[in-house]
């Protein structure tokens, strides 16, 4: 009998042993993904994004029974994934590790290597949207992660104004006015390096 | 993000690229590494060691060139042993001759040598020696101050002076 995400986190809180193992196995293979998807966005490449997602699901583990229930479990995930990145990224900030989904190129901005070609896409369409996807990620790595975590919570992850407030803790008016703030840096960033295949203004 | 009017919206282009960047799949990669942090370092057994070089390394050929670098210096081991070996042998031997010169030294000048004969040849060389010596002298002057009493008396007796 599968149990649910709250059943798992309970589990996870309430037990130890194999019946801990087996409900924080639960909840990784739920959130992995996410983890690493918000990781990888922020970090920006592929080696330092496995570091903050690991770390970010160590906590998870080690720190689950301080989960007191008073927001969404995700906001929770969230939260400590955002902010294993920020740290994985000031650290690795001397000296960015080339990756396998973005690699830092020779010229300075990050390339994106992933295949990410839609099947029977016109190929002159495929590599505009390549060059856009390189481009975004360029900018979120390159602006502060502060907003760069916030835009990948928002538009990447799909989070509402709510959840991301709840997920770093503050309110819907510092969500909203950061955010502001977070898409005028993109923007600019955008407009002085270029951003192919992308219209800034 | 349109209906609200605080925030100033980004073009939908960026918006689709920031969307399209999701959907990721967390490598295999993840699951071993936040396993492995969540079971902690173990301390590995001294045996390990050895199994993970035989594993790795296997059993390999030794080069030829080995049996040229042993073969000179298991020459040279055994030559010092062999050197060692007649050391010791003379240092025995010159203690058994020490020993030996001891003995016969104690057997010639030691307590009770005058009672001791000599060689039979150099007493009988003595003997015969002195008979020859004492047939040829027919007189010998003697101090008489250089006898005793009795021996006095006794050449005072053959004839001679007191």
């Amino acid at each position: 009998m599968s149990l649910s995400e709250n059943e798992l986190v309970r589990t996870c809180q309430e037990s130890d042993g194999k019946e801990f193992e087996t409900a924080f196995h639960g909840l990784y293979a739920l959130y992995k993904d996410r983890v690493f998807t918000v990781c990888l966005r922020v970090c920006g490449n592929h080696e330092d994004a496995l570091d903050a997602a690991q770390e970010t699901l160590v906590t998870l583990a080690r720190r689950i029974a301080d989960f007191e229930h008073r927001s969404r479990f995700s906001s929770w995930v969230y939260r400590i994934a955002v902010n294993s990145s920020i740290d994985v990224r000031r650290r690795r900030l001397d000296a960015p590790r080339g990756g396998v989904q973005t690699r830092l190129g020779e010229d300075g901005d990050w390339h994106h290597e992933g295949n990410d070609s839609i099947p029977g896409q016109d190929p002159v369409r495929a590599v505009q949207r390549n060059e856009a996807l390189d481009a975004v990620q360029n900018a979120l790595v390159h602006i502060n992660p502060r907003f760069s975590s916030l835009l990948v919570l928002r538009y990447v992850q799909g989070l509402s104004y709510e959840e991301i407030s709840e997920t770093l803790e503050c309110s819907l008016g510092t969500v909203k006015s950061r955010l502001n703030r977070a898409h005028a840096a993109l923007r600019d960033y955008l407009e002085t390096r270029g951003g192919e295949g992308l219209n800034p203004a | 993000m349109t209906s609200n009017p605080e925030i100033t919206p980004l073009p939908d282009e960026i918006v689709r690229a920031l969307a399209d960047l999701g959907d990721l799949e967390a490598p295999a990669e993840l699951e071993d590494r936040v396993s492995l942090a969540l079971l902690g370092q173990a301390t590995a057994p001294a045996e390990l060691a050895p199994r993970v070089e035989l594993a790795v390394f296997g059993p390999a050929a030794a080069p030829a060139s080995l049996w040229q670098r042993v073969v000179p210096q298991v020459q040279a081991e055994g030559a010092s042993r062999r050197r060692a070996r007649v050391l010791s042998f003379r240092r025995v031997l010159s203690a058994a001759a020490a020993v030996l010169l001891v003995s016969i030294g104690i057997g010639v000048y030691g307590p009770g040598s005058g009672t001791v004969e000599g060689p039979p040849d150099l007493v009988a060389q003595y003997q015969a020696h002195r008979a020859e010596v004492l047939s040829k002298v027919i007189l010998i002057e003697v101090d008489p101050a250089e006898f005793s009493g009795i021996a006095r008396d006794l050449g005072a007796h053959m004839g001679g002076a007191r």
